[in-house]
Protein backbone atom coordinates (compact mmCIF):
# COMPACT_ATOMS: atom_id res chain seq x y z
CA UNK A 1 0.00 0.00 0.00
CA UNK A 2 2.68 2.52 1.22
CA UNK A 3 4.99 1.05 -1.95
CA UNK A 4 2.02 1.63 -4.17
CA UNK A 5 1.51 5.40 -2.66
CA UNK A 6 5.28 6.07 -3.13
CA UNK A 7 4.63 5.38 -6.85
CA UNK A 8 1.81 7.50 -7.43
CA UNK A 9 4.15 10.32 -5.81
CA UNK A 10 6.81 9.42 -8.04
CA UNK A 11 4.58 9.09 -11.19
CA UNK A 12 3.55 12.92 -10.28
CA UNK A 13 6.61 14.27 -10.04
CA UNK A 14 7.65 12.78 -13.10
CA UNK A 15 4.43 14.78 -14.20
CA UNK A 16 5.25 17.92 -13.18
CA UNK A 17 9.16 17.90 -14.31
CA UNK A 18 8.77 16.18 -17.72
CA UNK A 19 10.40 19.26 -19.09
CA UNK A 20 13.27 18.78 -17.46
CA UNK A 21 13.52 15.25 -18.85
CA UNK A 22 12.88 15.89 -22.33
CA UNK A 23 15.22 18.96 -22.77
CA UNK A 24 18.33 16.55 -21.34
CA UNK A 25 17.41 13.50 -23.72
CA UNK A 26 16.86 15.78 -26.63
CA UNK A 27 20.81 18.02 -26.03
CA UNK A 28 22.40 14.07 -25.25
CA UNK A 29 20.51 11.81 -28.05
CA UNK A 30 20.17 12.61 -31.21
CA UNK A 31 18.45 9.09 -32.78
CA UNK A 32 14.57 9.22 -32.01
CA UNK A 33 15.20 5.36 -30.98
CA UNK A 34 17.68 5.90 -28.57
CA UNK A 35 16.25 8.97 -27.15
CA UNK A 36 13.22 5.96 -26.20
CA UNK A 37 15.66 4.10 -24.21
CA UNK A 38 17.22 6.93 -22.66
CA UNK A 39 13.95 8.73 -21.02
CA UNK A 40 13.03 5.55 -19.82
CA UNK A 41 16.53 4.68 -18.53
CA UNK A 42 16.41 8.20 -16.75
CA UNK A 43 12.89 7.61 -15.04
CA UNK A 44 14.28 4.07 -13.65
CA UNK A 45 17.30 5.72 -12.17
CA UNK A 46 15.06 8.59 -10.95
CA UNK A 47 13.08 5.85 -9.06
CA UNK A 48 15.75 3.88 -7.86
CA UNK A 49 17.11 6.70 -6.11
CA UNK A 50 13.54 8.38 -5.04
CA UNK A 51 13.27 6.91 -1.66
CA UNK A 52 16.92 8.19 -1.11
CA UNK A 53 16.53 11.97 -1.95
CA UNK A 54 17.59 14.40 0.32
CA UNK A 55 14.98 17.08 0.95
CA UNK A 56 18.06 19.51 2.42
CA UNK A 57 18.60 19.82 -1.54
CA UNK A 58 16.71 21.27 -4.22
CA UNK A 59 14.40 18.59 -6.07
CA UNK A 60 15.50 20.31 -9.32
CA UNK A 61 19.03 19.62 -7.89
CA UNK A 62 18.70 16.15 -7.70
CA UNK A 63 16.36 15.22 -11.16
CA UNK A 64 19.01 17.48 -12.96
CA UNK A 65 22.56 15.61 -11.56
CA UNK A 66 20.33 12.28 -11.96
CA UNK A 67 19.35 12.99 -15.94
CA UNK A 68 22.69 14.54 -17.00
CA UNK A 69 24.59 11.77 -15.09
CA UNK A 70 22.21 9.27 -16.50
CA UNK A 71 22.55 10.98 -20.15
CA UNK A 72 26.00 11.15 -20.55
CA UNK A 73 27.06 7.54 -19.00
CA UNK A 74 24.13 6.71 -21.89
CA UNK A 75 25.92 8.68 -24.78
CA UNK A 76 28.94 7.17 -23.62
CA UNK A 77 28.33 3.50 -23.62
CA UNK A 78 25.95 4.14 -26.87
CA UNK A 79 27.90 1.80 -28.86
CA UNK A 80 27.74 -1.26 -26.55
CA UNK A 81 24.50 -0.07 -24.81
CA UNK A 82 22.86 -2.61 -23.14
CA UNK A 83 18.87 -1.71 -22.33
CA UNK A 84 18.06 -1.41 -19.01
CA UNK A 85 14.41 -3.35 -19.65
CA UNK A 86 12.84 -4.46 -22.57
CA UNK A 87 13.09 -1.52 -25.61
CA UNK A 88 9.40 0.21 -26.10
CA UNK A 89 7.81 1.08 -29.32
CA UNK A 90 6.43 4.43 -27.76
CA UNK A 91 7.91 7.33 -26.16
CA UNK A 92 7.11 7.74 -22.64
CA UNK A 93 7.73 11.70 -23.02
CA UNK A 94 6.87 13.41 -26.01
CA UNK A 95 5.46 16.61 -28.04
CA UNK A 96 1.92 16.23 -29.06
CA UNK A 97 1.60 19.44 -31.02
CA UNK A 98 3.45 20.25 -33.74
CA UNK A 99 2.69 23.71 -34.26
CA UNK A 100 5.32 27.02 -34.26
CA UNK A 101 7.45 26.27 -37.38
CA UNK A 102 9.75 29.03 -36.70
CA UNK A 103 10.08 28.20 -32.56
CA UNK A 104 10.99 24.79 -33.60
CA UNK A 105 13.46 25.52 -36.57
CA UNK A 106 15.04 28.18 -33.95
CA UNK A 107 15.38 25.38 -31.79
CA UNK A 108 16.31 22.92 -33.82
CA UNK A 109 19.62 25.22 -34.29
CA UNK A 110 20.15 25.97 -31.02
CA UNK A 111 20.67 22.48 -30.25
CA UNK A 112 22.56 21.61 -33.07
CA UNK A 113 25.05 24.24 -31.74
CA UNK A 114 24.84 23.07 -27.89
CA UNK A 115 25.55 19.52 -29.61
CA UNK A 116 28.34 20.86 -30.76
CA UNK A 117 29.49 21.54 -27.23
CA UNK A 118 31.19 18.17 -24.62
CA UNK A 119 28.96 16.61 -22.54
CA UNK A 120 30.15 18.85 -19.78
CA UNK A 121 29.71 21.99 -21.58
CA UNK A 122 26.54 20.74 -23.21
CA UNK A 123 24.97 20.41 -18.80
CA UNK A 124 26.32 23.82 -18.39
CA UNK A 125 24.73 25.32 -21.38
CA UNK A 126 20.93 23.49 -20.66
CA UNK A 127 21.47 24.82 -16.74
CA UNK A 128 21.77 28.25 -18.14
CA UNK A 129 18.73 28.17 -20.34
CA UNK A 130 16.48 26.58 -18.17
CA UNK A 131 17.63 29.77 -15.85
CA UNK A 132 18.97 28.04 -12.93
CA UNK A 133 21.33 30.09 -10.31
CA UNK A 134 24.95 29.83 -11.01
CA UNK A 135 24.90 28.49 -7.18
CA UNK A 136 22.12 25.91 -8.62
CA UNK A 137 24.34 24.82 -11.77
CA UNK A 138 27.58 24.85 -9.14
CA UNK A 139 26.22 22.23 -6.56
CA UNK A 140 24.38 20.20 -9.69
CA UNK A 141 27.88 20.26 -11.84
CA UNK A 142 30.29 20.28 -8.92
CA UNK A 143 32.52 23.30 -9.80
CA UNK A 144 32.77 26.28 -8.28
CA UNK A 145 30.13 29.47 -9.03
CA UNK A 146 33.01 31.80 -10.01
CA UNK A 147 34.01 28.61 -12.71
CA UNK A 148 30.32 28.30 -13.90
CA UNK A 149 30.58 32.47 -14.47
CA UNK A 150 33.96 32.29 -16.69
CA UNK A 151 32.50 29.15 -18.53
CA UNK A 152 29.12 30.57 -19.13
CA UNK A 153 30.39 33.56 -20.68
CA UNK A 154 32.65 31.77 -22.83
CA UNK A 155 29.67 29.56 -23.86
CA UNK A 156 27.72 32.36 -24.66
CA UNK A 157 30.22 34.04 -26.90
CA UNK A 158 30.72 30.83 -28.83
CA UNK A 159 26.85 30.55 -29.67
CA UNK A 160 26.70 34.39 -30.06
CA UNK A 161 29.61 34.04 -32.91
CA UNK A 162 27.74 30.65 -34.07
CA UNK A 163 24.10 32.71 -34.52
CA UNK A 164 26.80 35.30 -36.40
CA UNK A 165 27.62 33.19 -39.26
CA UNK A 166 24.58 32.29 -40.35
CA UNK B 1 20.76 36.80 -32.96
CA UNK B 2 21.65 38.75 -29.36
CA UNK B 3 22.01 36.32 -26.62
CA UNK B 4 18.90 37.61 -24.86
CA UNK B 5 17.05 36.14 -27.62
CA UNK B 6 18.78 32.66 -27.14
CA UNK B 7 17.11 32.91 -23.54
CA UNK B 8 13.56 34.30 -25.05
CA UNK B 9 13.33 31.23 -27.40
CA UNK B 10 14.96 28.69 -24.73
CA UNK B 11 11.56 30.04 -22.61
CA UNK B 12 9.14 30.49 -25.13
CA UNK B 13 10.28 26.95 -26.17
CA UNK B 14 9.48 26.00 -22.49
CA UNK B 15 5.95 27.61 -22.47
CA UNK B 16 5.27 25.12 -25.75
CA UNK B 17 6.51 22.06 -23.81
CA UNK B 18 4.09 22.88 -21.28
CA UNK B 19 1.07 23.07 -23.39
CA UNK B 20 2.35 20.38 -25.85
CA UNK B 21 4.39 17.49 -23.85
CA UNK B 22 2.26 14.59 -22.84
CA UNK B 23 3.45 11.91 -20.59
CA UNK B 24 2.78 8.61 -21.33
CA UNK B 25 0.90 7.49 -18.49
CA UNK B 26 -0.08 3.71 -19.56
CA UNK B 27 3.01 3.04 -20.64
CA UNK B 28 4.56 4.60 -17.52
CA UNK B 29 2.84 2.12 -15.17
CA UNK B 30 3.25 -0.74 -17.47
CA UNK B 31 7.04 -0.33 -16.97
CA UNK B 32 8.41 -2.13 -14.19
CA UNK B 33 10.67 -0.13 -12.56
CA UNK B 34 11.43 -2.35 -9.74
CA UNK B 35 12.77 -4.79 -12.16
CA UNK B 36 15.71 -2.41 -13.71
CA UNK B 37 18.80 -4.15 -13.45
CA UNK B 38 21.74 -2.87 -11.03
CA UNK B 39 24.41 -3.73 -13.14
CA UNK B 40 27.08 -1.97 -10.92
CA UNK B 41 25.71 -4.24 -7.85
CA UNK B 42 26.71 -7.22 -9.90
CA UNK B 43 29.97 -6.05 -10.83
CA UNK B 44 31.03 -5.56 -6.84
CA UNK B 45 29.62 -8.79 -6.74
CA UNK B 46 31.79 -10.45 -8.94
CA UNK B 47 34.84 -8.27 -7.96
CA UNK B 48 34.32 -9.01 -4.19
CA UNK B 49 34.32 -12.35 -4.86
CA UNK B 50 37.53 -12.45 -6.79
CA UNK B 51 38.99 -10.79 -4.09
CA UNK B 52 37.76 -13.68 -1.79
CA UNK B 53 39.54 -15.81 -4.15
CA UNK B 54 42.40 -13.77 -4.45
CA UNK B 55 43.18 -13.75 -0.43
CA UNK B 56 42.41 -17.46 -0.48
CA UNK B 57 45.13 -17.44 -2.86
CA UNK B 58 47.79 -15.44 -0.88
CA UNK B 59 47.45 -16.99 2.14
CA UNK B 60 47.88 -20.32 0.53
CA UNK B 61 50.92 -19.15 -1.15
CA UNK B 62 52.44 -17.78 1.74
CA UNK B 63 52.17 -21.15 3.94
CA UNK B 64 53.46 -23.33 0.82
CA UNK B 65 56.42 -20.85 0.34
CA UNK B 66 57.37 -21.64 4.09
CA UNK B 67 56.62 -25.53 3.71
CA UNK B 68 58.90 -25.32 0.17
CA UNK B 69 61.29 -22.78 1.67
CA UNK B 70 64.39 -25.01 1.50
CA UNK B 71 63.67 -25.43 -2.87
CA UNK B 72 63.47 -22.61 -4.29
CA UNK B 73 62.14 -23.82 -7.22
CA UNK B 74 58.97 -24.11 -5.59
CA UNK B 75 59.40 -21.24 -3.07
CA UNK B 76 60.15 -18.55 -6.46
CA UNK B 77 57.25 -20.26 -8.17
CA UNK B 78 54.89 -19.63 -5.67
CA UNK B 79 56.84 -15.91 -4.66
CA UNK B 80 56.04 -14.23 -8.02
CA UNK B 81 52.50 -16.18 -8.20
CA UNK B 82 51.92 -14.45 -5.20
CA UNK B 83 52.75 -11.13 -6.51
CA UNK B 84 50.62 -11.31 -9.70
CA UNK B 85 47.92 -12.42 -7.24
CA UNK B 86 48.49 -9.97 -4.61
CA UNK B 87 48.62 -7.00 -7.43
CA UNK B 88 45.20 -8.25 -8.29
CA UNK B 89 43.89 -8.15 -4.54
CA UNK B 90 44.84 -4.30 -4.87
CA UNK B 91 43.30 -3.62 -8.05
CA UNK B 92 39.92 -5.52 -7.02
CA UNK B 93 40.22 -3.23 -3.45
CA UNK B 94 40.52 0.17 -5.49
CA UNK B 95 37.56 -1.12 -8.14
CA UNK B 96 35.95 -1.90 -4.77
CA UNK B 97 35.89 0.98 -3.35
CA UNK B 98 35.03 3.47 -6.39
CA UNK B 99 31.94 0.97 -6.94
CA UNK B 100 30.91 1.77 -3.09
CA UNK B 101 31.31 5.51 -3.89
CA UNK B 102 28.85 4.91 -6.74
CA UNK B 103 26.67 3.26 -4.87
CA UNK B 104 24.52 6.17 -4.13
CA UNK B 105 23.19 5.90 -7.60
CA UNK B 106 23.77 8.78 -10.01
CA UNK B 107 22.73 11.35 -7.41
CA UNK B 108 26.23 13.18 -6.72
CA UNK B 109 27.20 15.94 -8.62
CA UNK B 110 27.70 15.19 -12.54
CA UNK B 111 31.74 16.18 -12.65
CA UNK B 112 33.11 14.52 -9.96
CA UNK B 113 30.96 10.84 -10.45
CA UNK B 114 31.77 11.03 -14.04
CA UNK B 115 35.33 11.16 -13.50
CA UNK B 116 34.86 7.87 -10.92
CA UNK B 117 33.27 6.03 -13.37
CA UNK B 118 36.36 6.99 -15.75
CA UNK B 119 38.18 5.78 -12.78
CA UNK B 120 36.53 2.82 -12.80
CA UNK B 121 36.72 1.67 -16.40
CA UNK B 122 40.80 2.54 -16.54
CA UNK B 123 41.77 0.34 -13.35
CA UNK B 124 39.71 -2.70 -14.51
CA UNK B 125 41.77 -2.34 -18.49
CA UNK B 126 44.94 -1.86 -15.87
CA UNK B 127 43.78 -5.14 -14.21
CA UNK B 128 43.76 -6.69 -17.77
CA UNK B 129 47.19 -5.23 -18.87
CA UNK B 130 48.41 -6.62 -15.69
CA UNK B 131 47.56 -10.21 -15.78
CA UNK B 132 48.56 -10.10 -19.67
CA UNK B 133 51.99 -9.57 -18.23
CA UNK B 134 51.57 -12.70 -16.80
CA UNK B 135 51.47 -15.20 -19.61
CA UNK B 136 55.13 -15.49 -20.09
CA UNK B 137 55.94 -16.99 -16.90
CA UNK B 138 53.70 -20.17 -17.63
CA UNK B 139 56.32 -22.60 -17.08
CA UNK B 140 56.69 -21.52 -13.46
CA UNK B 141 52.78 -22.15 -13.28
CA UNK B 142 53.57 -25.56 -14.80
CA UNK B 143 56.35 -26.11 -11.51
CA UNK B 144 53.83 -24.88 -9.21
CA UNK B 145 50.23 -26.07 -10.25
CA UNK B 146 51.79 -29.91 -10.94
CA UNK B 147 53.48 -29.88 -7.06
CA UNK B 148 50.04 -28.19 -5.60
CA UNK B 149 47.68 -30.65 -7.70
CA UNK B 150 50.02 -33.96 -7.92
CA UNK B 151 52.96 -33.42 -5.47
CA UNK B 152 55.09 -34.07 -8.62
CA UNK B 153 58.20 -31.94 -8.69
CA UNK B 154 58.13 -31.58 -13.07
CA UNK B 155 61.17 -29.10 -12.85
CA UNK B 156 63.78 -32.01 -11.39
CA UNK B 157 62.27 -34.47 -13.19
CA UNK B 158 61.51 -33.27 -16.65
CA UNK B 159 64.18 -33.77 -19.77
CA UNK B 160 66.39 -30.58 -20.20
CA UNK B 161 65.47 -30.19 -23.57
CA UNK B 162 61.66 -29.65 -22.81
CA UNK B 163 62.41 -27.18 -20.34
CA UNK B 164 64.82 -25.70 -22.75
CA UNK B 165 61.94 -25.36 -25.09
CA UNK B 166 59.62 -24.30 -22.58
CA UNK B 167 61.90 -21.08 -21.60
CA UNK B 168 62.62 -20.51 -25.25
CA UNK B 169 58.42 -19.91 -26.08
CA UNK B 170 58.39 -18.09 -22.60
CA UNK B 171 61.30 -15.57 -23.83
CA UNK B 172 59.66 -15.51 -27.23
CA UNK B 173 56.76 -14.01 -25.54
CA UNK B 174 58.26 -11.43 -23.44
CA UNK B 175 58.84 -8.87 -26.60
CA UNK B 176 54.96 -9.78 -27.80
CA UNK B 177 53.45 -8.93 -24.49
CA UNK B 178 55.55 -6.11 -23.61
CA UNK B 179 54.30 -4.72 -27.12
CA UNK B 180 50.82 -5.28 -25.78
CA UNK B 181 51.05 -3.86 -22.53
CA UNK B 182 52.68 -0.56 -23.75
CA UNK B 183 49.97 -0.11 -26.54
CA UNK B 184 47.62 -0.08 -23.81
CA UNK B 185 49.36 1.98 -22.37
CA UNK B 186 49.35 4.74 -25.56
CA UNK B 187 46.83 7.21 -25.06
CA UNK B 188 46.82 7.11 -29.11
CA UNK B 189 47.20 5.00 -31.42
CA UNK B 190 47.90 6.25 -35.46
CA UNK B 191 47.98 2.54 -36.96
CA UNK B 192 44.94 1.45 -38.02
CA UNK B 193 45.58 -2.43 -37.95
CA UNK B 194 47.16 -2.34 -34.41
CA UNK B 195 43.82 0.02 -33.33
CA UNK B 196 42.11 -3.25 -34.81
CA UNK B 197 44.30 -5.50 -32.59
CA UNK B 198 43.17 -4.19 -29.36
CA UNK B 199 39.63 -2.91 -29.88
CA UNK B 200 39.03 -6.15 -27.83
CA UNK B 201 41.35 -5.76 -25.29
CA UNK B 202 39.78 -2.54 -23.36
CA UNK B 203 42.18 -0.30 -25.10
CA UNK B 204 39.19 1.69 -26.33
CA UNK B 205 37.26 2.15 -23.59
CA UNK B 206 40.71 3.16 -21.53
CA UNK B 207 41.44 6.07 -24.47
CA UNK B 208 38.06 7.26 -24.36
CA UNK B 209 37.69 7.03 -20.42
CA UNK B 210 41.27 9.26 -20.36
CA UNK B 211 39.98 11.52 -22.97
CA UNK B 212 37.19 12.19 -20.46
CA UNK B 213 39.34 12.61 -17.63
CA UNK B 214 40.80 15.24 -19.19
CA UNK B 215 38.10 17.05 -20.27
CA UNK B 216 36.34 16.78 -16.81
CA UNK B 217 39.97 18.03 -15.31
CA UNK B 218 39.93 21.05 -17.98
CA UNK B 219 35.92 21.94 -16.90
CA UNK B 220 37.03 21.92 -12.93
CA UNK B 221 39.78 24.28 -13.45
CA UNK B 222 38.84 27.75 -12.86
CA UNK B 223 40.48 29.23 -15.64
Amino acid sequence: MQQQAQKDQFIYLIQQNKKLIFKVCNAYCHNPEDRKDLVQEIIIRLWQSFHKYDTRFKLSTWMYRIAINTAISHYRASSKKQKVTVSIHNSLIDIADENNAELDENIKLLYHFINQFNDLNKALMILYLDNNSYKDIGEILGVSETNVATKINRLKLQLKQQFKKL
Amino acid sequence: MELDDLKNMWSDYDKKLDKSLKLNMQLLRKINLDKAKNKLRKLMILKLMEMIILAGVIIFLVSFIYDNITSPQFSISAGIFAFFAFMGFISNVKQVAIMMQLQGGYTEAIAPLQRKIEQLKLLIVKYVKYALLSIPFFPIWMILITKILFNYDIYSNSMKNWWLANICVSIALIPLVWWIFKQLSKNEISRFWVKNFLKGSGWKQAEAARAFLTEIDDFERDI
